[in-house]
């Protein structure tokens, strides 16, 4: 038995180290990976994240310039200083970024004039300037700055903004098209201007008013004509920008600086990005900037999610390895049982095969048979043959057990009869063997006796078997608890060790130690289970080493 | 069973296209001879002038126009007419004659860039034109005589700059001359060609003076005036004396309209006006007896005299009515005939059309109004409502053939139309209770027409719109602002939304009355909130039932660019907004297609916002 059979079941142990070193290394590859990717997605939405931040901050911004503004077109040139103040408190007073409006109440037309621009017989004349400033009630403080021939001078600042905005508007007229409609993005081209801080705006007069002007560019118009328009002016305020960190998690700070500002660019120790600002703003810019610690943060933070779920991977992979390890090993074991089985099979026919061989032998040797010969020899032979037919009928029977393919003969049993019997039957057969049996609240049992039988002597021969040969002894105890019937057989015999007690039952296993040498196929424990099953009841054993065992039976009572 | 067949017939729903149809023949008139009509008529979609014998019946086509079209003439003589023509779609006119008999027509003003008033043609010898002309300086009109035949012209009178028309007396020689400074008029009378200018009477703004024909003598005129009286009346003025000489006529209720005067005497031959109805007052024999055999042949309906033959013995007489477009006829003073010259009124089956009758109530301070309601044919107890407002708020509504009334009261609807404060035709006061008051007491005057109808229990109180043209529409969506709750739905056909807007849209060349203008509508500077109150483009947020808007893209008086915006922040706010927009259309709609697009899209309208029981 040291060399094994080639085709004995195939064991290696190394895939499954190997396997866990391979996920492990996939492991810890993941791992790399998933921080790299997340400190790129992070990286990324640094850049990309600030242009929510200005959305954000531009709400106000662009509602006035592209909704209230345009409202002011609504009053086609017919604005004065009294006017101007109720407008400006209706549609501007919520705006913070206002600081001061200034207005310019204008006449366009073909008219002398003193303050102004004219080009050819276009003229666009300033008749009073009116500077708006806000104060808690609003747009509450109006100051003339100038009136035409009567106060004030028309210079200075006013007076370029002035400039500015008619020189867009007056060069509009002059090309004016009347095959080009007023689109929105042509009125956003000529009628508002920007500059830094601040946005001017000429209300939009009808297209035919813009045709009478271009006329008077071209043609010579002799009627003098004039019209109202107006000019606001905005000075307005970047820092009542309502700046808002959407993404607190990736912006430490957001600062309104100006566009050329790009100080940090160079410290390795923080991310910086930058967005400019539009139109009236365009010399602004937003400024982020997140220390290298702040966004490490926030990448552990994405970071410990994905970690997590490798991780559960990892170990949901592992477990699958332990199972499929577990597994092995029970084919294995199992294999190795089916091996001893065969290998004690064969033992135990061998011997009987061979002492009728001998007898056999004898009996040709022996000219004559004497009598006592004869008898000796067919004691043997009966003995041997009815060993043979014995291990046979068990196999047989646990065959058929397992495939169910027993039929239960039901019958009464006097169990103290039937324990009278087979305990006298053994008193014959092994005359050192003590037994004692007791019954108790019962008398009989309806079952099948030949099952019950095969209990009983597997029971008792596995009690003979294992106890040393002075201390053979067997306790079987029969009573009656409510509706079981319960069978105990205390031995002193050897026991079994607590780690193998589990075992004791399954088919093929057998204790190895000194009593067990000459050879059992370890079949008598799992043929009494799987009887005891067939028979709806239950087996279990109880064990001190050195002392003894007991195994109890429970069975049913219909 | 009987009377259910004839009541199937009679509610019959008429077509869509039948009632925008133009009438075949308009324009017509009489020749001086009286043997001949003229009329306009369309060729190639273009109005043109044709020329029909009375006598055989027979029609020519006297102008071939295929651009614009033409659409002002005159009867020159009896073998010659003279008719306008645009040149270069500038309204730059050329004065064009034309002999009926030879078709040849002659360009009697061949100057470029030169702007025409026609005045009136010389009595005496029936060649020559009085016509102004702005060919010295671009901003001022002389008046000149211009030949018709030969296409001489001779400069009459030099302008100084502020006359605005002059009128001649019976022998053709001017003698007043209306100066203006756009605030006030000035009457310059001289007693003879060569004698100089006299003012004679300066009057306001606030009131009127028409002077049409000078008396024999010709030192007295014929006026229309409101001087000193409330509703204009036909004076005689003493230009010598400088004052009112006598009233001829006048009317309690409502203002004279109209005087014709007989070029034989010089006298005046009937003063119009409307009350309910268009009314003739005669003030000769002639037309006395005209009266008597017209009313009786037309049953009493109502009719116009259009013009008569030079010897004043033939009229053109054209009958008016509500329901169609009315029948020429010829009435001769010898024979006391009327003869049927052409029935305009096939169109469409008069029996399916209703009744438009005038109605009288009082606003809520007591002012007393008039108004027209139309019922329809389907009987009902409780009628759904809608109100047609005035496109114009100083202009009354007449009694004639309108086919926006007739169709909505053909499908279904009583049809509103009232004539609110500030109308004319009423007298100066009633004018005056309009000023300034435009989305204010003259919007209340509407409602109040309205509450009239439901008090007496016939209207829908949930089934009520308000519908307008231009400043109609104004009116329609203030109405919902100003009324809200009594309006289901508006419907504003090219209205304006903005005031200022509206006040910008008065032409440049008016503006030397924007004085009277401010006076009537408000100053923009001064009354800004009064006009923020009346601009429905300021009050979106207000606007929450159920709009109909329809805009000629090229509209040069309302600002589409206004209107779009307008829509689109109605939209925004969930406002259901029905808005059709329509390319190559002005103000008002020209293409009979776009025009069938805009009704057939507001039939469904006010059939869905309104849910019109469906009688058939």
């Amino acid at each position: 038995m040291t060399t094994k059979p080639k085709n004995s079941y195939r064991r290696n142990y190394a895939l499954i180290p190997i396997f866990i070193v391979v996920l492990t290394i996939t492991f810890f590859i993941a791992l790399f990976f998933g921080y790299k990717f997340t400190q790129k997605v992070i990286e990324s939405q640094f850049v990309t994240d600030k242009v929510e931040v200005l959305e954000e901050a531009l709400i106000p911004y662009n509602d006035f310039i592209f909704t209230k503004i345009p409202q002011i077109s609504l009053y086609q040139g017919y604005l004065d200083s009294t006017s101007i103040k109720s407008l400006s408190n209706n549609y501007f007073r919520n705006y913070k970024i206002i600081d001061n409006i200034t207005f310019y109440d204008i006449e366009v037309g073909n008219m002398p004039i003193e303050d102004g621009f004219r080009q050819d017989r276009f003229s666009v004349g300033v008749k009073a300037v009116y500077k708006i400033e806000k104060s808690n009630n609003g747009f509450s403080d109006i100051k003339l700055k100038f009136k035409k021939n009567e106060a004030g001078v028309f210079s200075g600042k006013d007076a370029n903004d002035f400039s500015q905005s008619i020189l867009k508007f007056t060069n509009y007229v002059n090309n004016y098209d009347s095959t080009k409609d007023i689109t929105p993005d042509l009125i956003f081209k000529v009628f508002y201007s920007f500059n830094d801080k601040q946005v001017s705006f000429i209300n939009v007069p009808r297209e035919s008013e813009i045709k009478i002007y271009h006329s008077l560019v071209v043609d010579d118009i002799n009627n003098i004509i004039g019209y109202d328009q107006d000019l606001l002016t905005f000075q307005l305020n970047p820092n009542e920008l309502p700046i808002v960190n959407t993404s607190p998690y990736l912006y430490e700070n957001i600062l309104l600086r100006p566009v050329t500002f790009d100080s940090l660019i160079n410290d390795k120790n923080y991310f910086t990005t930058g967005i400019a600002l539009p139109g009236a703003f365009s010399d602004y810019q937003l400024y982020f900037i997140s220390s290298k610690e702040y966004v490490n943060k926030r990448i552990g933070m994405l970071f410990t999610p994905i970690a997590i779920g490798i991780l559960a991977i990892y170990f949901i992979m592992l477990f699958i390895a332990i199972l499929i390890y577990r597994n092995l090993n029970i084919n294995a074991k199992l294999f190795k049982l089916q091996y001893d089985f065969v290998n004690n099979l064969t033992h135990e026919f061998k011997t009987p095969v061979s002492v009728i061989k001998i007898a056999a032998n004898n009996i040709k040797a022996q000219p004559v048979l004497n009598e006592k010969d004869k008898e000796l020899y067919g004691r043997i032979l009966e003995e041997e043959a009815d060993k043979l037919n014995d291990l046979m009928n068990k196999l047989l029977s646990l065959t058929q057990l397992e495939n169910r393919s027993l039929i239960i003969k039901k019958e009464q049993i006097d169990l103290y009869e039937f324990c009278r019997d087979i305990v006298d039957a053994y008193h014959i057969k092994y005359t050192d063997f003590n037994l004692e049996y007791s019954v108790q609240n019962i008398l009989y049992y309806n079952g099948d006796r030949v099952l019950l039988y095969s209990l009983f002597q597997n029971l008792m021969d596995n009690a003979y078997k294992y106890s040393s040969a002075d201390n053979r002894k067997l306790q079987i105890k029969i009573k009656r608890v409510k509706q079981q019937l319960i069978f105990s057989f205390i031995d002193n015999g050897i026991g079994i060790p607590s780690d193998e007690i589990d075992n004791v039952f399954n088919k093929f296993y057998r204790i190895e130690n000194q009593f067990n040498q000459q050879g059992s196929v370890g079949i008598g424990l799992a043929f009494c289970k799987e009887v005891v099953k067939f028979m709806k009841g239950e087996i279990s054993v109880k064990s001190e080493l050195g002392k003894g065992s007991e195994f109890k039976i429970i069975l049913p009572i219909d | 069973m009987s009377s259910c067949i004839k009541k199937q017939e009679e509610y019959k729903l008429v077509e869509l296209n039948k009632f925008f149809k133009t009438a075949d023949k308009s324009k017509m008139l009489l020749s001086p001879g009286g043997d001949y009509v003229c009329y306009i008529s369309l060729y190639k979609n273009r109005p043109n002038i044709f020329l029909e014998n009375l006598k055989t019946s027979s029609v020519k086509q006297l102008t071939s126009d295929t651009v614009l079209g033409i659409n002002k003439y005159l009867w020159l003589n009896d073998s010659m007419i003279i008719y306008l023509h645009d040149e270069d779609a500038k309204e730059n006119y050329h004065l064009y004659s034309l002999n009926i008999h030879t078709d040849k027509a002659i360009d009697l003003t061949p100057y470029p860039n030169v702007k025409l008033q026609l005045l009136s043609i010389n009595p005496l010898n029936n060649t020559d034109v009085y016509i102004g002309l702005n060919k010295r300086d671009p901003k001022i009109f002389d008046l000149y005589k211009l030949n018709a035949i030969t296409a001489e012209l001779t400069l009459l009178e030099k302008n100084n700059g502020d006359v605005s028309y002059w009128l001649e007396d019976k022998t053709g020689n001017i003698k007043l001359a209306v100066a203006t400074d756009g605030v006030n008029e000035r009457f310059l009378f001289k007693s003879n060609a060569n004698a100089n200018y006299n003012e004679v009477l300066s009057v306001n703004f606030t009131e009127s003076f028409y002077p049409i024909c000078f008396t024999e003598d010709g030192n007295n005129v014929y006026a229309l005036s409101n001087i000193n009286r409330d509703k204009t009346a036909l004076i005689v003025f003493d230009l010598v004396n400088k004052k009112e000489k006598s009233a001829i006529y006048e009317h309690k209720d409502v203002e004279v309209s109209d005087v014709v005067f007989s070029k034989i005497t010089n006298k005046p031959l009937y003063a119009a006006y409307h009350t309910s109805k268009y009314q003739i007052q005669s003030l000769s024999k002639e037309i006395d007896i005209l009266q008597k055999v017209v009313s009786d042949k037309l049953n009493n309906e109502s009719y116009r005299i259009i013009n008569f033959s030079k010897d004043e013995k033939k009229f053109l007489i054209k009958s008016v009515n509500d329901k169609n477009y009315g029948a020429y006829y010829l009435f001769s003073v010898d024979n006391l005939s009327l003869t049927l010259i052409s029935d305009q009124s096939k169109i469409i089956d008069k029996n399916l059309m209703c009744d438009v009758k005038p109605i009288k109530f009082l606003a809520r301070d007591n002012l007393e109004l008039n108004g027209y309601l139309t019922l329809p044919k389907i009987k009902s107890e409780k009628y759904p409502l809608v109100v047609i407002a005035n496109p114009n708020p100083w202009t009354r509504v007449t009694w004639e053939y309108n086919p926006d009334v007739q169709f909505l009261a053909n499908r279904g609807y009583a049809v509103l139309q009232v004539n609110q404060r500030g109308c004319d035709g009423y007298g100066k006061a009633f004018q005056k209770a309009g000023f300034k008051q435009i989305g204010k007491k003259m919007q209340d005057d509407i409602s109040d027409g309205v509450y009239h109808l439901i008090k007496q229990g016939f209207i829908d109180t949930s089934r009520i719109a308000i519908a307008g043209f231009s400043f109609g529409g104004m009116t329609a969506l203030n109405g919902l602002l100003r009324d809200s709750g009594l309006y289901k739905c508006a419907v504003s056909y090219s209205g304006h939304i903005n005031m200022f807007t509206y006040l910008k849209g008065i032409p440049p060349y008016y503006s030397q009355y924007l004085e009277m203008i401010y006076e009537m509508l408000g100053n923009p500077e001064k009354d800004y909130e009064q006009f923020r109150e009346s601009s429905p483009v300021f009050h979106v947020d207000k606007i929450k039932v159920p709009v109909f808007i329809a805009q000629g893209e090229n509209d040069n008086i309302v600002s589409a660019v206004e209107v779009s915006t307008f829509v689109k922040n109605l939209k925004r706010q969930n406002t259901p907004v029905n808005y059709l927009l329509i390319k190559d259309e002005g103000h008002s709609f020209k293409k009979l297609e776009n025009r069938f697009t805009l009704y057939s899209e507001v039939e469904s309208f006010l059939e869905l916002n309104l849910k019109r029981i469906n009688d058939n």
